[in-house]
């Protein structure tokens, strides 16, 4: 019983504890430095020591992740598709094993690609346009490593919801004259529909959440947003990451209040989902 | 006319139709090509670098400074080395650290060789002292004067050549560092490894008590589905924000403990022990709601108490689920890396203490790529390790799923 609270209670704890450091910046007095504006963190542009500004690396994070879902659920959505009803038996397994392997892969190996093979074809391709970039460091390494990463999570879950849809639906479909393909992408997929947004929900979560790999490719820029691709750019989770060196006093502390914001937007971003999702059903 | 006009639709759809199935084609082969090209960078960078030597050397550089003095000639073995001093009975030869850099080592050493007596001129305890140089040794910086008194200098920066003619011209060396191979991840390793066990020893108790509450003791409630779905809601929570949890919460009851720095390998377990739960509750959960009711009835009703029936019947049959959650633990906690930076540092260390201060593998990697120049070669070898675990890992809870599976349904 106690265990089972303790288990449960966990989630309680973090948000409380995080909320309660993640406000003292604006409270207390740090010696020295004084407390953070909350006005100026909330419309700030600019992230410097001393000056800390949210809204642009905020803007960021939500833009490079919208890039990253719209290209990887498609893929996703294909992927399982693929995986559940056209390939042949063999096949079907070994891709799914291979998607398998992908989402075991941790996010400190996909920066570490991305730090050494993407962002040298980022840069190799800027050249292409005559478009310098920092060494390839920029918002385009970071949507496609996100992209890379969120396409196992949303194949996976897309995959039980393919499964899922009933057969005598896909039989009735056939039965009306449909080919195999036309039945595949219109019934299939739409029997799928609500499964495959609730996988793409998740796959956003943790896109936004994304911390390692993101600050490996994503370059540091000290004033947002940064809209153009090829620039190198700041989100809110690789401003947690980077430039870790005390561990104490405002510098230190500010950090949790990204982490709040963070915290905020993920459940707000979730929230709107699935309201969209419901909506969609309801339909 | 009517058949035209059908024959062109029967043509578009058939090329729709194939549009469509390759299209899912080109989707499913995206992923088999960026595993490919994840796996074949790791390998092709890695595989060079990654040597027993790295595991188990230290990463810290071992600096030694001796004088040496030579009063006589020696002769190269047969000449069968290139690269031989006949004033010190030396050969050397290029080598390669274990970060991959080039270094000057030593390959052969006379038996009478001044080396063999060189003395340590550093200011430390071992002053005065004789220094152990041996096959293998790495020599970098040398001065000293010939016989004429005029100054001689070498580094390894040099070429063998350049090198050996140097150490050649010389019959008192006044100064030479001798470096022990630094780079390795023998800390990093070390830690790795007691950080899982210290996470499995206390998230595997509580995580396996808290699904046998679930599924044995709690009863049906709005309470016990508060509790399912938060546990839940953890497991969504991303892994950064986990860190700092573990920073507010963990840091501060180390040190308590009486750590003498924040970052300790405690403070990780803790927190990674956090991260863990609802992957051990759930995965415990679902293997004790497989077990079948009449053996928790004809355990009852052989009259063993309810405590006795679960950690004699029910405990035992739900082990395949607590192995898998084990392994599935291994696996994220090797890989972690966001939850670990705020709990345990970025400093590496070759002091491996579960009070100290010292990083896992995939810290190690953070650190040797976040500087200005990354080294992708050994980060690389250490992510073959970590893949190789983590897949054996996954590998394993599928194969023991699958065979939980065929025993259930025969």
């Amino acid at each position: 019983m106690v265990i089972g609270l303790v288990a449960a209670s966990a989630i309680v704890i973090i948000v409380l504890f995080i909320f309660i450091k993640g406000i003292s910046p604006f409270i207390n007095d740090y010696q020295g430095s004084g407390n953070a504006s909350l006005l100026k963190f909330i419309t700030g542009f600019t992230w410097t020591a001393g000056n800390y500004g949210i809204l642009g690396m905020l803007i960021n994070t939500l833009y490079l992740t919208l890039i990253a879902t719209l290209v990887s659920s498609p893929i996703s959505i294909l992927t399982a598709l693929f995986i559940v009803r056209i390939a042949p038996k063999r096949l079907s397994a070994s891709i799914k094993s291979v998607i398998e392997l992908l989402a075991s892969i941790p996010s400190i190996i996909y920066g570490l690609f991305g730090m050494a093979v993407i962002n040298f074809v980022v840069k190799n391709i800027g050249n292409l346009f005559n478009i310098q970039t920092a060494g390839g460091t920029s918002g385009l390494s970071t949507v496609i490593v996100l992209i890379i990463m969120m396409i196992p999570t949303i194949t996976m879950i897309s995959i039980t919801s393919v499964e899922a849809v009933r057969q005598d639906q896909i039989h009735a479909s056939l039965a009306l004259g449909a080919t195999k393909a036309q039945t595949d992408f219109k019934i299939v997929i739409n029997g799928a529909k609500s499964g495959i947004f609730a996988a793409i929900i998740l796959g956003v979560g943790r896109a936004l959440g994304e911390a390692t790999a993101v600050s490996m490719v994503c370059g540091n820029a000290i004033t947002g947003p940064n809209l153009n691709l090829f620039d190198i750019t700041r989100t809110l989770t690789s401003t947690m990451m980077l430039g870790l060196h005390e561990s104490s006093g405002l510098d230190y502390d500010i950090r949790f209040s990204v982490g709040v914001v963070l915290m905020f937007i993920i459940l707000l971003t979730s929230v709107t989902l699935n309201a969209i999702k419901r909506m969609l059903e309801k339909k | 006319m009517m058949n035209v006009d059908r024959e062109k639709f029967l043509k578009k759809r058939k090329l729709v139709d194939r549009i469509r199935n390759v299209l899912t084609y080109i989707s499913a082969f995206f992923g088999v090509l960026v595993l490919a090209a994840i796996l074949a960078f790791i390998f092709i960078g890695g595989l060079p670098n990654l040597s027993f030597k790295m595991l188990v050397s230290d990463y810290k550089i071992e600096l030694t400074t001796v004088r040496i003095e030579s009063d006589r000639k020696f002769e190269n073995p047969d000449d069968k080395y290139e690269y031989f001093s006949s004033n010190f009975g030396v050969a050397i030869e290029d080598g390669k650290d274990n970060s991959g850099e080039r270094i000057i080592v030593i390959e052969y050493l006379d038996e009478n060789s001044p080396f063999k007596n060189s003395i340590c001129i550093d200011n430390t305890d071992l002053k005065d002292s004789v220094v152990d140089i041996e096959v293998g040794s790495s020599l970098n910086l040398m001065m000293g004067e010939d016989e004429f008194g005029v100054f001689v200098m070498a580094s390894n920066g040099d070429d063998l050549e350049d090198y050996i003619e140097a150490l050649d011209r010389l019959t008192k060396i006044d100064s030479l560092q001798i470096e022990s191979q630094g780079g390795g991840i023998r800390g990093s390793l070390l830690t790795t490894i007691i950080l899982i066990i210290t996470t499995l020893i206390i998230a595997l108790p509580i995580g396996i008590g808290a699904a046998i509450y679930i599924v044995l003791y709690a009863k049906e409630s709005k309470f016990k589905r508060a509790i399912v779905s938060m546990i839940d809601m953890t497991s969504g929570v991303p892994s950064i924000i986990f860190g700092f949890v573990g920073a507010i919460i963990f840091i501060p009851f180390v040190t308590k403990l009486g750590a003498s720095s924040g970052y300790t390998i405690l403070a990780g377990a803790l927190t990674m022990s956090i991260v863990l739960l609802p992957v051990i509750t759930k995965t415990t959960a679902e293997s004790l709601l497989v077990i079948p009711l009449s053996y928790q009835m004809a355990s009852l009703s052989l009259g063993a108490s309810k405590t006795q029936t679960v950690f004699k019947v029910i405990l035992p049959n739900a082990f395949p689920g607590i192995l898998q959650a084990t392994l599935l633990s291994i696996g994220r906690i090797i890989g972690e890396s966001a939850a670990l930076l705020f709990v345990m540092g970025s400093n590496i260390s070759d002091e491996v203490s579960l009070f100290g201060q010292s990083t896992s593998l995939s810290l190690h990697i953070w650190n040797i790529t976040s500087g200005e120049s990354p080294n992708f070669g050994q980060a690389a070898a250490i992510s073959i390790i970590i893949l190789i675990v983590v897949f054996v890992m996954s590998t394993s809870v599928k194969l023991i799923s699958k065979r939980q599976l065929k025993n259930n349904g025969g």
